[in-house]
């Protein structure tokens, strides 16, 4: 490849100076003239019956202008996947954040004050509160269409795992428990709907894919969707919550009805209630392996808290179908899987959609292993995990270079674990602290990057360049949602890159579903990867026009990725992903024995981004990654009552503050380039989320000799596991 | 509904607003003075994304009420650079990555101002106890710690 | 969010006289007012802003006692050169409530007026013995911090009280003082269980003077009389601390919420009074 020029620099971001000046616009920011308010009204309780609805005394209230409810609605669903949460609630409410009614008025206030005025009986149902409880014969049924609660069912089988576990010399077994994870996005959900100059519906809001939003709203409302627009301002983070809607249809509808501007901002409480969560996940591991650790067969069992709509929750169980086994090779596998509807807030995407939970049980059944046959964490891990030209447990081929093994021992001995014949010694961290203990714990693991499993990918994108006898100005159109990650950035220096322009001459056309077609969702680590592919591909058209004395040369369309295949019957056949990131982390704890509160020390972050387009984005990437790792890993504990959301602030919820995350971590980053990828980048978005937890929760095996099969690992539950507690 | 009249002086403007009397200085500021670089992220005093300087040391916006900014200096994020000259804070957040969503970035700037006002070389535990109260959840903080350090530098040596 | 009305009084006559009507209540850092309010948690027809009343944010050292002006900040307590020196513990305690923002704005006064079980300076105040002094159009009176606090947001103060100061004596030298607590995250946190103590040792080791108390493990903030009467007048060994923590276990009632179990709060008074004991029995340990 050519010396590259923009590619590989650290850039100041587009948006930054706008948003270190306060000037960026996010959602909430924006006002104009003539518009509305809107206060949507929740149901607030897990499971009833409507049994009337009376908005009498809200429409009498000075000020208000409607209260819009599922009659206002031509086609009252709504949902990314699958279309089976009502956008208003006429007969049921399922969970506590659905939405019953809305209502407008020429103030804030009045619309607030108004909302406590809509006289709403229910008829409170009994309440499924774990997918257990759901799953059960003779459980109610949360939708007709989906007996018996199954959201989703997943089922693999390679080999014969039976007769090979029951051959197996060493046989190890666990149950692990993953709880609810809250984004915690620092921008709550809000929005502006109106009827732009052409006619269009139009939303202006934060979320993660402009054209997923417009296909609902257009659906909703009935109408083309060419009727429809979308467009992003500033987004105030995302990590997965905002690929469903939330705000979304119910402004859209507002807008559509009373053709007027209408807002809506919801406050933090609302937010935590109204948007989905990591799903809280149960897993049962039996492995069977040789003697000297090589494994043979595993049996695993999911089952997930799909919550009372699907979200994401069938393509989150999905991606257990590799993810499951964790980053190792399996001749026999079984894998069952169930997401269960339960009256929960949905489970939906979050930062490595299932492969924390995956990875934290695959891991602590890796080191138990290890324990079973006298193994070290890294032998035994290095004796098993996938390398180059190998197959995940579905059969499709691991394409493109794997770099695991070089992970984990870069990682290894950055940490301080040494060879030592055919094992590694492990560094033995003591404390100084009569009432501290160290540990040293290590998790490695892979992600996919991309969508897979035969779902149609691509993005669009245009390049047009404007100029006489040099270009002057190139012009990207894209939808990509710039999150917050730095997505336009990083497509602008793509875009700069492809054609030989310095930065400042690339201007980003951005986020408007009526200026360009869809770029797919920011989700999957994929917006650089393929997003950048798109860019790439109109730069390079345009600039081959351009050259041909088009002026001005305008290029590109959709770029369509690599096919992938769903689960085939036959593990030939199947080319589930093209594309993984891989990484190794290693932890150095200190535990408090008596209170419980664990320290991190040190981690260890080996990882390889392919190629960093901008080497402090990517940094970026990964600490956030790896801080709401430690968030989810240590102080995040999202606590449910029958159905009620017990945690609904940011004093309650605890997501880490600046105190909380004074580890020095040391990030060790090969760039081993996939071609796959736009310049050879992998996904960095996800792969650091998900070693922390396995790697706190080894060293904290190592520290006080407990395993811990449960997170968050709060002071409490570490506490009592202690035989000196008291409580 | 009850009002108050205020007079306060927002980023060196002295300005007297008549406003809801259970209006919080976030809101006065957002609303009623147009200058939306003042977030709400909780409105209940967690997150710091309403920080700003009051008589020159960080406060939530959220839990003050219009009425206690009676006679009060605020600056605002929208007050800090001056004639389009960017604070050295300011810089070094852009210049260390520092800002992912930006959300948290007008509030963590300003605490980051009245902490270098006061401390003008901090050690990192001093940066950490004066940034307690800003909640960043894309960037794990730690270029927001480079980015003050940075600055700090940059002041010391100007 | 029911609309509120504002008065902002100049003098502390005016302040008593606004309060003296129904349905007003004071406001001072709005800390705790302004989330309980947008909770539905806090009623009130009128707001009395106290924080412009002169006179009301004073720490001074005069005739042997310490008075702080209850609407005296966070980052004011930790300041003060008075309460370094003479309560230290006090000065501590204050940089460690919520961020900087909190501790500019948040007041001692309405931390006790609060009144919640999990109030930070409520410990550290009992341990001091403190009064605590009320005004009101009605007059003046002074309670007992102890008897000040009454329950979970409940005290022993009418709706038209105004906390004035609280006041106590500083610690005599060589006294030992230490705060300490238990909590979820690092930084801003609501503590699980917290607990101060004040010690005075003779020359041999043995307790002369011993207050303990405890935070978030009972309705209110409590003085443990047990463990102070058992550590009374005994050399300050393993043994002894071990039956002090095992009295200020036996005090504690405290509940389950979602920050953690009543299980987890009494081993955590175990935990601090052993720890805090221990720290304050090393020679040197938290003395002035
Ligand atoms: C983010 C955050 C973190 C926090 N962390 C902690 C913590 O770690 N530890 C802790 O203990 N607290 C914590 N708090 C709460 C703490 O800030 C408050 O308890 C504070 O001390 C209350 O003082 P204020 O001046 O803000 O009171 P306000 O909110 O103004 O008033 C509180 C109550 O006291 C009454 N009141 C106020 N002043 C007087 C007076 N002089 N006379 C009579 N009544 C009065 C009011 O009517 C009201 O009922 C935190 C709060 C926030 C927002
Ligand atoms: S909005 Fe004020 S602290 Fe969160
Ligand atoms: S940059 Fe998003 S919250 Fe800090």
């Amino acid at each position: 490849m050519p010396e590259l020029q923009v590619v590989g620099q650290t850039v100041e971001r587009l948006d930054s100076r706008a948003k270190v000046t306060g000037g960026a616009a996010y959602a909430a920011d924006i006002a104009v003239d003539g518009m509305l308010h809107m206060k949507i009204v929740f149901a607030g309780r897990p499971h009833a019956l409507i049994r009337s609805l009376d908005a009498t005394a809200a429409l009498a209230l000075p000020g208000v202008v409607d209260v819009i409810t599922a009659a206002d609605v031509p086609v009252n669903v709504r949902g990314l996947i699958r279309r089976d949460q009502q956008v208003f609630c006429d007969r049921l409410v399922r969970c506590e954040g659905d939405q019953v009614c809305a209502v407008i008025a020429e103030t804030a206030e009045a619309a607030e004050a108004a909302a406590r005025l809509v006289r709403i009986a229910y008829e409170d149902l009994p309440v499924l509160s774990s997918a257990e409880e759901a799953l059960r014969p003779g459980a109610i049924q949360l939708h007709a269409e989906w007996p018996g609660n199954v959201c989703h069912r997943i089922h693999l089988r390679q080999g014969d795992p039976d007769a090979a576990l029951a051959a197996a010399e060493v046989v190890v077994c666990g149950e692990f428990h993953t709880p609810m994870q809250e984004h915690a996005y620092l921008e709550p959900e809000a929005g502006l709907g109106y009827i732009d100059e052409a006619g269009r519906v139009t939303v202006r809001t934060s979320g993660q894919a402009t054209h997923d939003d417009l296909r609902q709203i257009a659906a909703a409302l009935n109408l083309p969707e060419d009727a429809v627009r979308v467009v992003y301002g500033a987004i105030g983070g995302a990590f997965g919550g905002r690929e469903d809607t939330s705000v979304q249809v119910a402004l859209a509808v507002a807008a559509h009805k009373l053709r007027r501007p209408v807002k809506t901002v919801w406050s933090r409480e609302e937010s935590i209630r109204g948007h989905g969560k990591r799903h809280a996940i149960t897993i049962r591991h039996t492995w069977g392996a040789r003697r000297d650790g090589t494994l043979q067969a595993a049996k695993i069992e999911i089952i997930s808290d799909a919550g009372a709509y699907n979200y994401t929750s069938s393509e989150v169980l999905a991606n257990f179908l590799y993810s499951a086994v964790g980053a190792y090779r399996f001749e026999h596998a079984q894998i069952d899987g169930v997401a269960a509807y339960t009256n929960n807030v949905p489970g939906c995407a979050f930062r490595g959609f299932g492969s924390p939970q995956s990875t934290f049980a695959a891991e602590m059944m890796i080191a138990r292993l290890g324990e079973a046959v006298g193994l070290d964490p890294i032998t035994i891990r290095l004796r098993n995990c996938v390398r180059t030209g190998d197959k995940l447990i579905t059969g499709s081929p691991l394409v493109g270079p794997v770099s695991l093994v070089e992970l984990i021992e870069a990682c290894a001995a950055r940490a301080g674990a040494v060879r030592e014949g055919d094992g590694w010694r492990l560094p033995t961290p003591e404390s100084t602290t009569p009432t501290k203990r160290r540990g040293f714990g290590i998790a490695v693991g892979m992600k996919n990057s991309g969508f897979g499993w035969g779902i149609p990918e691509g993005s669009y994108a245009r390049v047009v360049l404007h100029g006489a006898r040099r270009i002057e100005r190139a012009e990207v159109y894209t939808a990509a949602a710039d999150v917050g990650q730095g997505a336009h950035s990083v497509l602008a220096q793509i875009a700069a890159e492809t054609l030989g322009l310095p930065l400042d001459r690339v201007q980003m056309i951005v986020s408007d579903t009526a200026t360009a077609g869809d770029a797919g969702p920011c989700s999957a680590s994929r917006m650089t990867m393929y997003g950048g592919n798109a860019v790439r591909a109109a730069a390079a058209e345009a600039l081959a026009k351009w050259q041909n004395e088009d002026r001005p040369a305008s290029g590109g369309g959709r770029w369509v990725a690599p096919a992938t295949t769903a689960l085939l019957p036959d593990p030939d056949a199947n080319r589930n992903f093209v594309s993984y990131a891989y990484g190794a982390q290693a932890a150095e704890i200190e535990v408090d024995i008596d209170t419980g509160a664990i320290e991190v020390i040190r981690i260890v972050a080996a990882h390889d981004p392919g190629r960093a387009i901008n080497p402090q984005q990517v940094l970026g990437q990964l600490q956030g990654g790896l801080v709401q790792a430690l968030g989810w890993t240590l102080t995040e504990n999202f606590i449910t009552h029958d159905g009620r959301i017990e945690t609904d602030r940011l004093s309650t919820y605890l997501v880490p503050t600046i105190r909380d995350v004074t580890t020095p971590v040391e990030y060790v980053l090969l760039e081993r380039p996939d071609d796959v990828g736009v310049f050879g980048v992998r996904g960095v978005g996800e792969i650091s989320m998900i070693l922390p937890a396995p790697a706190i929760a080894a060293a904290l095996h190592d520290a006080v000799g407990v395993w811990h099969d449960r997170l968050p690992l709060t002071p409490e539950r570490v506490a009592a596991r202690w035989p000196e507690y008291t409580g | 509904m009850s009002q108050v009249t205020v007079t306060l002086t927002v980023n060196g403007q002295t300005q007297t607003i008549t406003t809801d009397a259970h209006k919080t200085l976030l809101y006065l500021l957002r609303d009623d003075l147009g200058l939306y670089g003042t977030k709400d992220g909780c409105s209940e005093g967690e997150c710091g994304a309403c920080t700003v300087l009051m008589d020159g040391r960080p406060v939530n916006a959220c839990l003050v009420l219009a009425g206690q900014a009676q006679g009060r200096t605020i600056i605002t994020i929208e007050g800090l650079a001056g004639d389009g000259e960017l604070h050295p804070l300011q810089r070094a957040f852009i210049r260390s990555g520092a800002v992912q969503c930006g959300f948290c970035t007008p509030g963590l700037v300003l605490s980051a101002v009245a902490l270098l006002e006061r401390q003008p070389d901090p050690t990192e535990a001093q940066i950490r106890q004066a940034l307690t109260g800003n909640l960043c959840r894309c960037t794990g903080y730690t270029q927001i710690i480079a980015a003050i350090q940075a600055a700090a530098r940059e002041v010391d040596h100007a | 969010m029911t609309p509120f009305d504002f008065l902002s009084p100049q003098t502390l006559a005016e302040a008593c006289h606004a309060l003296a009507a129904a349905g007003r209540r004071p406001i001072a850092g709005g800390t705790d007012v302004i989330p309980q309010w947008r909770a539905g948690r806090f009623q009130a027809e009128t707001l009395v802003d106290l924080s412009r009343v002169p006179g009301l944010s004073d720490v001074t050292l005069r005739d042997g006692e310490i008075a702080i002006g209850a609407l005296s900040t966070y980052t004011e307590l930790h300041a003060s050169p008075v309460l370094r020196a003479h309560a230290p513990l006090l000065a501590e305690v204050s940089a460690m409530i919520g961020g900087a923002q909190t501790q500019n704005r948040g007041t001692i006064g309405g931390n006790i007026a609060n009144a919640s079980p999990a109030g930070d300076t409520l410990p550290p105040l009992l341990v001091l013995d403190a009064q605590v002094d009320l005004i009101s159009a009605a007059g003046e009176r002074s309670l007992a911090l102890s008897a000040f606090l009454r329950g979970p947001g409940q005290t022993a103060s009418e709706a038209h009280e105004i906390i004035r100061r609280v006041r106590f004596a500083p610690l005599p030298r060589g006294a030992r003082s230490l705060f300490l607590r238990l909590g979820n995250r690092q930084g801003m946190v609501i503590s699980v269980v917290s607990a101060a103590f004040v010690l005075q040792l003779d020359d041999h080791g043995r307790v002369e003077e011993a207050r303990v108390a405890l935070g978030a493990v009972a309705p209110t903030a409590i003085r443990c009389a047990e463990a102070e009467a058992l550590l009374r007048g005994r050399p300050l060994d393993d043994d002894l601390i071990a039956r002090a923590a095992d009295a200020a276990v036996a005090a504690a009632r405290p509940i389950d919420d979602v920050r953690a179990s009543a299980a987890y709060r009494r081993h955590g008074v175990r935990v601090l009074v052993r720890r805090g004991l221990t720290q304050l029995s090393a020679p040197g340990g938290g003395e002035q």
